[in-house]
């Protein structure tokens, strides 16, 4: 299943709207234009959030207002059980940036997205933005200006650091997601870079990466078998860190991020080896691109 | 989280998994009491060391072996123990000061298999291994198994010509155990029959979910500081991050991909970091002033590099915390501050007004130079 991005319109569910982070991002969230439809929290004594209704569970809220998307803030001790709701009312699209859910809770999260075909990203994830436009999670979207890149990564501070440094090089994101970085996740890369592949306003894609995990072996089989026709460009961070190991040395490379990088190049990828010139070689990709359709 | 030998066996034994009848001592009179209250005709002596880590020397030298035939042998070997330093597998150096006592059964046949989450396939998998050849694996189901998936578990030992049906009830409350503990993995090594014809579990290696132990604080207060760990225990208590490197930079960060990515900008510099301390993407004040004073405490730091891009981070946060930490201890080295993001200008405001000897960068590549040539300089 691909998904969508948010656009103005498309409604957004707030689970955990009353808890204090959950109220912060909410807030957020509508000063940038975020269309949020609906919050569910479960002190009975709230009924309205800032003018948007708020309902004791979120069968109510999907009743009643029909969400694509719903953001849950919840602690690691009860996230299970909003997914678990969340996706029983099949909101398509889960967005989960809570930290430190244990394993076993995950791998449940996982199944039950599955069971109900629905799209869980998380848990850890700041969620998506399509910029100046809305935003579901807890990415920074004022930080984020219009333009034609798509973002998909495994980190988030490093992400707003990218995009920061595409600004410098006027060049703007079209939609990003970061997916989370814990090391069991719902959604991996294949859904987000389907869903860039046919977006119109993204011309070029970023990954960041990370150096644990599938997820860039899982996507380097997808685009053997379909090519993409959109530049894909990646970026792993931590080349020189090794686990257990105390010495960093430009020679001392780490082999999972080599690998990975060797696997993405063979089916066309262009790898960036330095987190300072990222703006720079995604100007360079552009640049080519604009060049070719001068040709034609 | 791991624990000791005996606080697994014991959390084992709890759960319906056999394991050999011991008892954990702290004293030679102890030792030979517990020996005694156990009964068996003889016993071997196990050091403890946190973490349950495997020992690879004793020095001085034990000479003999560590199993005793009589409470005299009992008592002369852990006299001999208690005397002794051990090193573990992970080249930690401890003093004994727990032995358990367990009696000795005599093997027939030995066997391991264990259960594991695994992050890489992101999956539970079951994998049976007979003399470390290439394990056979099977999924492991998160809901209660079907009779259909112990049948292929057994069919696994059965296709190595072993008779299985009696290992069931051990295979059957390892995954209980695996399931209400939050267990990460859990390996019996060996698993062995005896004379008697029991099977009977004789070592294992459990790895509980760190980020599960709310649901278990009876676990919890179990967990011991391994040697040379200390800093890694005070990050977590302070909810940061720490990683520690041979070299003279501490990074102090807010996220681990920008921390990742920091520690590469550094390296490609020619610098060399000293640790990694990375206070996450919602830090609060006190986790910051924590990180700082616990990078101005290590012994090879000889400057400090912070480098903050805020995003749901406030940067005026972190100046809070780094302005505390620099009021209570002089920091006395190169302290270069790289602050971008949501609230950078208030941030840098508060760093500038209160008028400590430290740098305040915007452009990390900048930021990583000065850095660097600041700590060369000094030497």
């Amino acid at each position: 299943m691909t998904i969508k991005f948010p656009n103005k319109k498309t409604p957004i569910l707030y689970q955990g709207i009353t808890a204090s982070s959950g109220s912060m991002h909410v807030e957020k969230a509508i000063f940038c234009g975020t269309n949020v439809v609906a919050g569910v929290s479960k002190d009975k004594s709230v009924t309205m959030f800032q003018n948007i209704p708020v309902f004791q569970t979120v069968k109510e809220a999907v009743k009643k207002t029909k969400p694509q998307i719903s953001v849950i803030f919840s602690s690691p001790q009860r996230v299970l059980r909003d997914v678990e709701e969340a996706a029983k009312a099949r909101i398509p699209l889960i967005i989960c940036p809570t930290n430190h859910v244990p394993y076993k809770d995950v791998l449940e999260m996982k199944q039950l997205a599955l069971k109900y075909k629905v799209e869980l990203i998380g848990p850890s994830a700041p969620g998506l933005v399509t910029s100046e436009q809305s935003v579901a999670g807890t990415v920074p979207a004022h930080l984020f200006h219009k333009g034609n890149i798509g973002i998909v990564s495994r980190s988030s501070s490093l992400t707003y650091e990218t995009v920061q440094q595409l600004a410098k090089f006027n060049l703007g994101v079209s939609s990003c997601a970061a997916i989370g970085s814990a090391s069991i996740l719902g959604t991996g890369f294949i859904p987000i870079i389907q869903a860039f592949l046919k977006d119109n306003k993204t011309k070029a894609i970023l990954i960041i990466g990370k150096a644990s995990g599938n997820f860039e072996y899982e996507l380097a089989s997808y685009l053997k078998k379909k090519k993409s026709h959109k530049k894909i460009a990646l970026y792993i961070p931590g080349r020189f860190v090794k686990k257990d190991e105390k010495t960093l040395t430009v020679q001392n490379k780490n082999n999972e991020i080599l690998l990975k990088e060797k696997a993405l190049e063979k089916v066309g990828v262009y790898i960036i080896h330095s987190a300072g010139s990222i703006g720079q070689e995604m100007q360079k990709l552009m640049g080519y691109d604009e060049e070719r359709n001068d040709i034609k | 989280m791991e624990l000791c030998e005996y606080q697994n066996k014991r959390l084992l034994r709890e759960n319906k998994i056999p394991v050999l009848s011991g008892e954990v001592a702290y004293t030679v009179e102890e030792a030979v009491e517990k020996a005694e209250k156990i009964g068996a005709k003889s016993w071997r002596l196990h050091v403890q060391v946190p973490k349950g880590e495997k020992i690879l020397k004793y020095i001085p030298a034990i000479k003999g072996s560590l199993d005793a035939h009589s409470l005299k042998d009992v008592e002369k070997i852990a006299l001999d123990l208690f005397r002794t330093k051990v090193i573990t597998a992970s080249k930690r150096e401890y003093l004994v000061q727990r032995i358990y006592v367990e009696e000795l059964c005599q093997i027939e046949k030995r066997l391991s298999f264990s259960m594991r989450v695994d992050t890489q396939r992101q999956k539970m998998i079951f994998s049976f291994n007979k003399q470390k050849n290439k394990p056979l694996e099977c999924e492991i189901p998160l809901k209660k198994p079907t009779v259909l998936f112990w049948c292929r578990i057994l069919k696994m030992f059965e296709f190595q010509g072993m008779q299985s049906a009696s290992l069931l009830p051990i295979l059957k409350n390892m995954y209980a155990f695996f399931m209400k503990y939050n267990v990460v993995s859990i390996e019996f090594d060996p698993v062995v029959l005896t004379k008697e014809g029991k099977w009977i579990v004789l070592d294992s290696q459990i790895t509980f979910d760190d980020e599960a132990m709310f649901l278990h604080p009876e676990l919890a207060k179990f967990r011991e500081i391994a040697k040379g760990e200390e800093s890694q225990e005070r990050a977590r208590l302070y909810n940061f991050r720490y990683q520690p490197f041979d070299g003279n930079i501490a990074c102090l960060v807010n996220g681990s991909g920008l921390g990742a990515a920091t520690l590469d900008m550094i390296v490609e510099q020619g610098g060399r970091p000293a640790c990694l301390l990375d206070v996450g993407t919602e830090p609060t004040k006190e986790s910051v002033f924590q990180a700082l004073k616990l990078a101005l405490s290590e012994p090879n730091v000889e400057g400090i590099f912070v480098n903050i891009f805020g995003g749901i981070t406030r940067c005026d946060v972190i100046a809070d915390g780094l302005i505390s930490a620099s009021q209570e201890i002089s920091v006395g080295m190169p302290l270069i501050v790289r602050m971008d993001g949501t609230n950078a200008q208030v941030g840098t405001r508060l760093l500038f007004d209160s008028r400590l000897p430290l740098i305040v960068m915007k452009d990390f590549d900048e930021a990583v130079k000065t850095v660097i040539k600041q700590v060369e300089d000094l030497l």
